[in-house]
């Protein structure tokens, strides 16, 4: 840990080198085999297998790190109690003017929300770079992600609440890594499938494509859809939260709503991280072009790298949560 | 390339910044679903006996929307209040989980962690809406002679539930009439969480006896 502590404050403060990026990647994929994955609420009886260790630390990484982490709790945390207060004072008076506020701190919620962890920022990431080259594809993906997010928390705690009449505690951790098991176990097969589809260019001169391959990677594991529905399937908490506040007070509607308006400010957050990898992935097809031939390659390697990513991605998260 | 990445220019703070942004995205704290989901506000009462610190009691207030939700599923009778039988459900299942995570209570003496898989008189009530949890840690530290130094934590190293020590009155002294006691309320900077990216903000504590 101390080691990637020491390797943020190089890369904030100092140069970037090549070996540098080869230790990002290999960074990122020792950091994912040592995480756990499987939550719970310990409050309620919840089991959990918990993912940290406490270190000790003699302050060896970029402090801005930890002043933007417990910043954004703390904007969290603030958010919430203000939606709170919002929704009671509307459901007290009746009154419409508690709403404009209450919509425009949703949004804010949902924007600080979801640029905390998770919300699968990563995945979408890895996805964007092996299948999306527009920023238009981009911010489709973000809002498909977002809405699916939210919608699947919507859909699961009113179905508890009025469908099956069961309590929401005892069986939301279930029903959550129910969600999880099967978005990581699709996004193994869209990983999976863009990875196997990868390899067959290694070995073809440039210009000779499979057509048959090429729809399989266009129809299935690269169309945005499903991977939206991979990676958004899992239910929001934050949308839940809001969601039985406002059942608390007899609120569906306006539960809904607001449930609605956090998924779009966590569309902006989600497009976001997905623009930074397309910008990411133009920037390097642009250096790449300064050298003969090299576009080709790196291009395939991107592809081949970003579905080992997926694949490895969606199985170790698959392990975790079984 | 080398100039793109290893030059002065402005170009070169761009990819660095970019490049930064994206390893912290695509790192597991971009996966892991352990930002705050509880937000806990904390206040502890340090218990002292004649030979030192006996133990520290906890109260914990949940937010509103978390009180909500686990008040209307525990609530079965839907009284707005919690009976005795609503109230030891709950307490009995947080008992088989919590101690996973000591309480949320860690407490640190001579660079030493201090395990607490066991709490007394653990109570949840639920009243007016507000969820409060209260519990009693024991956990004697005695004084030797010396001053005595230890601190005590409260976070969840998973950052499921964030905790905050309350604005108000966060640390109040019982039966310290013996001891000088003196508190700080701070980050602790020996110390990260959450995959080293938090200090942990701490209080510290230093007993002696009175002169």
């Amino acid at each position: 840990m101390s080691f990637f502590a020491s390797f943020l404050r190089e890369l904030s403060g100092r140069s970037l080198g090549v070996s540098s990026l080869l230790m990002l990647f290999l960074l990122s994929l020792f950091f994912i085999t040592s995480a756990q994955y499987v939550h719970a609420n310990p409050l309620t009886g919840g089991k959990r297998v918990s993912q940290q260790q406490t270190t000790e630390s003699k302050q060896d990484y970029p402090a801005f790190l930890s002043t933007a982490i417990a910043k954004l709790t703390i904007w969290q945390m603030k958010l919430k109690q203000r939606i709170s207060s919002h929704v009671r004072a509307f459901k007290d008076s009746g009154r419409i003017a508690p709403l404009l506020p209450l919509f425009l701190l949703a949004f804010l919620y949902g924007i600080v929300h979801a640029a905390g962890p998770g919300h699968g920022k990563g995945v979408a990431m890895a996805y964007a770079l092996a299948s999306e080259r527009h920023y238009s594809a981009g911010l489709f993906l973000g809002f498909l992600i977002a809405i699916v997010h939210a919608g699947s928390a919507i859909i699961i705690i009113i179905g508890l609440r009025f469908v099956f009449e069961a309590s929401i505690s005892t069986n939301l951790d279930s029903i959550s890594q129910a969600t999880q098991i099967i978005s990581y176990s699709l996004i193994f097969l869209i990983g999976l499938v863009l990875f196997l589809a990868s390899l067959p260019p290694w070995f073809k001169r440039s210009g000779q494509h499979d057509a048959n391959e090429r729809n399989i990677v266009k129809y299935v594991a690269g169309n945005p859809i499903s991977a939206a529905l991979a990676i958004g399937v899992i239910p929001c908490p934050g949308v839940i939260m809001i969601l039985l506040f406002c059942l608390s007070l007899n609120q569906m509607i306006l539960g809904v709503l607001l449930g609605g308006t956090v998924s779009l400010g966590m569309a902006i957050t989600i497009t976001l991280a997905v623009w930074l990898t397309i910008a990411g992935k133009k920037m390097t097809f642009k250096v790449s072009e300064r050298w003969e031939n090299s576009s080709r390659y790196i291009d395939q390697g991107l592809h081949t790298f970003s579905g080992l990513l997926l694949t490895a991605l969606g199985g170790l998260f698959l392990a975790a949560s079984l | 390339m080398s100039s793109l990445f290893f030059g002065p220019t402005c170009r070169n703070n761009i990819v660095r910044t970019v490049f930064l942004v994206l390893i912290l995205l695509v790192s597991p704290l971009a996966e892991v679903s352990a930002h705050p989901h509880v937000f806990i506000t904390t206040r502890y009462v340090l218990v002292f006996d004649e030979n030192g610190l006996y133990g520290v009691r906890v109260f914990w207030s949940m937010d509103e929307m978390y009180s909500s939700m686990t008040g209307a599923d525990f609530d079965t009778d839907g009284d707005g209040v919690f009976n005795e039988s609503e109230s030891s459900e709950l307490v009995r299942l947080a008992s088989e989980s919590l101690p996973q995570f000591n309480f949320y209570t860690n407490i640190e003496v001579d660079g030493k962690a201090i395990e607490v898989k066991k709490v007394t008189d653990f109570e949840i009530s639920y009243e007016s809406g507000q969820l409060d949890y209260s519990f009693f840690v024991r956990c004697p530290i005695p004084f030797t002679g010396n001053p005595v130094d230890f601190k005590v934590a409260p976070y969840d190293p998973d950052l499921y539930s964030g905790l905050f020590f309350a604005d108000d009155q966060p640390v109040l002294l019982e039966k310290s009439g013996r001891f000088k006691v003196e508190i700080a309320i701070k980050e602790d900077l020996d110390k990260t969480i959450f995959f080293d990216t938090m200090h942990p903000t701490t209080l510290f504590v230093r007993f002696q006896e009175k002169s």
